[in-house]
């Protein structure tokens, strides 16, 4: 079959298949149009969060091409591990495991997607912003995708600085340079990275079982998974208070920050306190991973909102 | 040649694919225009000196 086709299921005909052409929707869904969205966000906050001004126009092109560059990432990464998705239930009916688009589509779409995203970025923004694009790239499709995720548990720690450098970007697109105050940003997002993919790993770990992913679930068991939670908990909180108390951010932003981290910190201990080993007992895990999303948005966004108030 | 197991698709598959094709037509086309209209609006603000 051909790069991009898929099979015709015909009830009654087992001997044939029709190829018909991939949908627009196999392609934004090899985007992973969810993470884009934090993504987006991050990286917006990153922007809005950085000292002077950037046209409306070049701003607005900075954050499509951080966008089409995570939908490129999130598309070669479906096309590295469609034997995996295949064997994961969470995954199963994405576009390559299901059949409904071929591997080299995927593979085209997503150098395409990188090559378009790199060029715009560098000719319309800056060509730092541009390096640090093409970077997060190839951290996240080669470092993470093709060396980390099969070879240790530590996958997503290290991968998780992929998901990380949206708000660099961002920021860089407006100022031209990276201080430390992106650089909290990206340690933020960075240790918020193991709480948040560890308290899903908990509830699926069956999946990543059977597709033999080396989550530290399945490496170390729940127990120490539950630990290693709340231990990366402390230095994710540290680093997001940290803006207020190096003065590069507010009284809003250190109020809310606190907030925030200490219910983050709350569920984290109600996570280790659980003793569940099946998924249907792991509320506790389902809440934090829940709450871990909302809080990346709402910590990103004070610190944005008491930026502009302060400038 | 012909593959032995092959036949002419039927009404349905051909309907399927050319609204399959049509779709993707579509979107694509929306994307180009939307890429025009936004490297209209770069050079504008490069050329006019706002940056």
């Amino acid at each position: 079959m051909n790069a991009g086709e898929k099979p015709f299921a015909m009830t009654g005909v087992a001997a044939r298949e029709i190829a018909l052409p991939s949908e627009w929707r196999d392609f934004w869904a090899l985007t992973k149009p969810r993470v884009m969205s934090l993504v987006v966000f991050t990286a917006l906050c990153g922007l809005l969060a950085a000292p002077g001004s950037i046209h409306p126009v070049i701003g607005f092109t900075a954050i499509l091409c951080i966008a089409v560059a995570a939908g490129a990432s999130g598309a070669l990464n479906q096309w590295y591990e469609s034997d995996l998705d295949a064997k994961m239930k969470r995954t199963a009916k994405r576009p390559l495991p299901a059949g409904r688009m071929g591997r080299d589509a995927a593979l085209q779409f997503g150098l395409i997607l990188s090559g378009f995203s790199v060029a715009v970025m560098g000719l319309a923004v800056n060509w730092l912003s541009a390096g640090l694009l093409a970077f997060s790239i190839w951290f996240y499709a080669v470092v993470y995708t093709m060396w980390l995720k099969r070879a240790t548990p530590q996958n997503i720690v290290i991968g998780g600085a992929a998901g990380a450098f949206p708000p660099i970007i961002g920021w860089a697109s407006v100022t031209g340079d990276v201080t430390l105050l992106p650089i909290l940003m990206f340690t933020i997002i960075f240790l918020w990275t193991p709480p948040h993919f560890w308290s899903l790993a908990l509830f699926v770990n069956a999946d990543y079982t059977e597709a033999g992913v080396p989550m530290l679930p399945v490496v170390k068991g729940r127990r120490v998974t539950r630990r290693q939670i709340l231990l990366y908990t402390f230095p994710m909180i540290a680093a997001a208070v940290a803006p207020s108390l190096l003065g590069l951010a507010g009284t809003l932003y250190l109020v809310g920050s606190l907030a925030l981290s200490g219910v983050f910190l709350i569920l984290s201990v109600l996570v280790l306190a659980n003793k569940a080993e099946e998924p249907s007992g792991m509320k506790p895990e389902k809440r934090l991973f829940t709450y871990s999303i909302l809080y990346l948005f709402l910590i990103f966004a004070l610190l944005a909102a008491d930026r502009m108030i302060g400038a | 040649m012909t593959d032995p197991g092959e036949r002419p698709p039927t009404l349905e598959e051909s309907r399927r694919v050319r609204a399959g094709q049509q779709s993707r037509a579509n979107v694509l086309a929306v994307v180009l225009v939307a890429l025009a209209v936004l490297f209209f609006a770069i050079t504008v603000v490069k050329v006019g000196g706002w940056l």
